[in-house]
């Protein structure tokens, strides 16, 4: 028999390496491009991923004196022309002077208020465009009490 | 479509190549008037939220136009309103030869180049650090995704044009399965890799995938996808070869229409995804 001679013998043997060396690519390549992708994934920042408020003075509900300017830090820079930023003073809005961006921080934004604040109840209604394509809206309500 | 007529009409004996190319044809516009009612819905849907009741809307329409958005938008809706006239210029009874070649290697330019808009108007672009393998990652899964449903939709509607004109015996699965199958191979591992990379970035933990509603429709879209992965599976590994030896084609219309059906759930519940913002709350 042909087949079963040592020949045979080697060459199945070698079928069988090559087959289990196929094997161990195809189970060791996705599973070392697997951990590179978890590991890295592990260290990335979500919160730079989207866009939202960081922090803004005046602080949510802090009570205060009357500000000269309302300044709103973000996580990430706004898309061109979509950010807005409105003093309310309940559900009507206060006239201010345009969202200023800071020319050291393109995260940052002022709004200077021109006229001197009333005491009583205010919310900074601020609308964006994150890079990210969403739409995103926020109220930071804050008093102006006596200085 | 496009893809389509590239990978799998060629592939296909010569006799029904005609036949294939006007249905991917005739199918591409019909997208391509569903596309432009979409496109008209994504603004309107931003404008919406973009709103500020303290302008006049077209106010507002004009500054979300010139947001990097807006400009995309733009892009993709002019894109949208070509698409038909290319491909009605692709027609053998506007064009002959060289030009109505032409016309479909344009139109397949344009729907490459459209590939990109999810990407470029959606998370991909939320970060500039990564951008850089989100942006042509998220292109890759659109392109695949509608080589592999865009691909199903067009065997089965070719199939269907087939049985109108040669009566209850007409098929062309035979012809059509063994050319689309790889296609549907590859384009649903490209699916699960550049899936896999785009969960990772925007998930920020196994515990988000339940507690934000970006991580349950994340789990809806997967649980959706492998049942199309199951039933794609049988289609090619029991219902092809029953097809190709018995001639048995009914089985597999059956299975491929439900893989299909299946599939548009899948873009309905991607068209929330992608609606979402992964961060909680």
């Amino acid at each position: 028999m042909k087949g079963d001679g040592p020949g045979f013998r080697n060459g199945r043997r070698s079928e069988a390496r090559s087959r289990a060396a196929a094997t161990r690519r195809g189970v060791l390549v996705p599973a070392l491009v697997g951990l590179i992708t978890v590991a890295g994934c592990a260290a990335i920042d979500h919160e730079a991923l989207h866009f939202a408020l960081s922090k803004s003075v005046p602080e949510k509900d802090a009570t205060v004196a009357p500000p000269d300017e309302l300044r709103l830090w973000f996580t990430q820079e706004p898309q061109e022309n979509s950010l807005s930023i409105r003093l309310m003073a309940g559900e009507e809005p206060v006239e201010t002077g345009p969202a200023e961006e800071d020319p050291d921080d393109g995260k940052v934004f002022s709004v200077a208020i021109e006229n001197a604040l009333g005491v009583g109840d205010y919310a900074i209604a601020w609308r964006g465009l994150g890079q990210d394509g969403h739409v995103v809206r926020g109220e930071i309500p804050f008093t102006v009490a006596v200085r | 479509m496009v893809s389509s007529r590239w990978l799998i009409v060629p592939r296909v004996p010569e006799t029904v190549q005609d036949l294939l190319v006007d249905t991917a044809r005739r199918l591409g516009i019909l997208a391509s008037a569903v596309l432009i009612v979409a496109m008209g819905l994504v603004f309107w849907r931003q404008l919406a939220d973009f709103r500020d009741p303290f302008v006049p809307w077209r106010e507002d329409a004009g500054l979300l136009l010139g947001t990097e958005w807006g400009r995309i938008w733009t892009l993709g809706a002019a894109g949208s309103i070509l698409m038909p006239v290319l491909l009605l210029a692709a027609s053998p009874a506007v064009w002959r030869g060289a030009v109505r070649r032409a016309s479909w290697v344009l139109a397949t330019g344009l729907a490459l180049a459209m590939c990109a808009f999810p990407a470029l108007t959606g998370h991909a672009s939320g970060s500039e650090n990564l951008g850089a393998l989100l942006i042509p990652a998220d292109t890759l899964h659109v392109l695949a995704a509608g080589s592999w449903i865009g691909g199903l939709l067009f065997v089965l509607v070719a199939e269907g044009v087939e049985r109108r004109r040669g009566g209850r015996d007409g098929s062309l699965l035979a012809e059509i399965v063994p050319v689309f199958s790889p296609v549907a191979l590859v384009a649903a591992g490209v699916l699960v890799a550049t899936g896999t990379v785009a969960s990772f970035v925007h998930v920020e933990s196994v515990g988000a995938l339940v507690s934000t509603a970006y991580g349950r429709l994340l789990l809806t879209k997967v649980a959706l996808v492998l049942t199309v992965m199951v039933l794609g599976a049988v289609n090619w590994r029991r219902l092809t070869p029953q097809l190709l030896e018995a001639g048995d084609a009914a089985a597999l219309r059956r299975n491929a229409t439900r893989e299909l059906v299946i599939a548009q759930l899948v873009i309905v519940v991607t068209a929330l995804l992608v609606r979402t913002s992964p961060v909680a709350g």
